[in-house]
């Protein structure tokens, strides 16, 4: 190879070079020129490099695509889930003076406690005197549950209201016997409507 | 006629050599003399992409208003540009070592068209009486403030890794009361 031959060499490797220097900080778009007059042999060094960057930069297209999806969809479960946190506690005022919390789904200690808040929070605001906790779409569960209601039940009364509990299935009435728990600061119903009835009757009592 | 553009990575670069290099005072007052939109555009900056070259431009001026005009700021500048020597990838660690002084300045336009859409060129010129010296003109630069004196920083540490520390750059055009003139030039000279 003479010395001229060598530093056209060199240079189209540095030409080659600057052009992958994009590549490397990540644009895939950019193409190595070829000089398709002479039959050097680089050319087709080249142009095997601009096939493997053209079909590297398909393939990051395509992961950002399903970044962009991934994340997409990311967003929706956010939405879902506190769409879903919102309707988990819904807090109805049945009458004045009466609240009614209708828990249904599965009962957790995370929910449990929100529950909490958010009744505590309304009985409050809402100067509520009394509070139904109707069970009727929760067929079984757990000693630790039932407790949670029962400490509820307890800290609405220390707020100056009266706690009903509605919808007792007869899986979750074992469960309060079987922990020996006294239900001195509840008071009982077979059903919402029933609930509803005693403190009407009672509100017409004290009026 | 078509916003003057640049590649993300040099935006990158500056924005990160001025919050690493300066002392946490001065990057803090720094930042406060961005604008919200490149405060922005920093936390997203993609190092491939174009951007407005005026975002660059606040970048600089910004740390010219807090340095102030004097020689920490230059300081500041020249080792900014040279950094960009040190942004490397494979492929530009491959180009060091096959590159040499000549093919350097011989391809100097295509290293600006890689960081540089729609402005600036460079012309070289060979310096009659000295063997081992060439003049460089950078033109079309209006209003790239304080430009030339970060690629004086870029091309000074690039030439001496090719030749060496005896390696000497000059340019006239900039000054601190004229940023941003439209062309500069620089008489480069190595052993």
């Amino acid at each position: 190879m003479t010395d001229h031959e060598l530093a056209d060499l060199r240079e189209r490797i540095v030409d080659a070079l600057i052009t992958l220097s994009e590549v490397g900080f990540g644009d895939y778009s950019v193409e190595l020129k070829m000089d398709f007059r002479s039959r050097h042999p680089l050319n087709a060094v080249l142009a095997s490099l601009n096939e493997l960057v053209a079909a590297f930069g398909a393939e990051q297209e395509q992961s950002r695509a399903f970044r962009r999806e991934l994340e997409d969809k990311l967003i929706i479960v956010e939405k879902q889930r506190t769409a879903i946190h919102e309707l988990s506690t819904p807090i109805i005022e049945l009458w004045e003076g009466v609240l009614c919390l209708p828990v249904v789904g599965i009962m957790d200690t995370v929910r449990s406690s929100e529950m909490t808040n958010a009744l505590l929070q309304a009985i409050v605001e809402k100067k509520t005197r009394y509070a139904i906790i109707d069970v009727t779409g929760i067929e079984v569960m757990d000693t630790r549950t039932v407790d949670h209601f029962m400490r509820m039940a307890k800290s609405i009364k220390l707020l100056g209201a009266e706690c009903a509990l509605t919808g007792l299935s007869p899986n979750i009435a074992q469960t309060v016997v079987h922990m020996g728990l006294t239900l001195d600061d509840v008071v009982t119903q077979r059903s919402l409507r029933d609930a509803l009835t005693y403190y009407v009757n009672r509100r017409a009592l004290h009026a | 006629m078509s916003e003057p553009m640049i590649r993300g990575q040099v935006i990158a670069h500056t924005a990160s050599f001025l919050r690493s290099q300066l002392d946490s005072s001065t990057a803090r007052r720094l930042e406060d003399e961005l604008s919200a939109e490149l405060r922005i555009t920093l936390g997203e900056i993609v190092p491939a992409l174009w951007y407005p070259r005026r975002y660059q431009v606040e970048l600089l001026d910004a740390l010219v208003t807090v340095k102030g005009k004097g020689e920490p700021a230059y300081a500041d500048l020249v080792r900014c540009g040279a950094g960009f020597a040190t942004v490397e990838n494979d492929f530009t660690k491959l180009l060091m070592k096959i590159l040499t002084t000549e093919l350097f300045f011989k391809k100097l336009s295509r290293f600006w068209l890689r960081d540089h859409q729609n402005s600036g060129n460079f012309e070289v010129q060979a310096l009659e009486n000295i063997e081992r010296g060439v003049q460089l003109r950078l033109g079309d630069v209006a209003g790239y403030n304080h430009s030339a004196v970060l690629w004086l920083g870029w091309m000074q540490h690039v030439l001496q890794r090719l030749s060496g520390p005896a390696s000497h750059i000059e340019q006239t055009g900039w000054s601190w009361s004229n940023p941003g003139p439209n062309h500069v030039v620089y008489q480069v000279e190595w052993s």
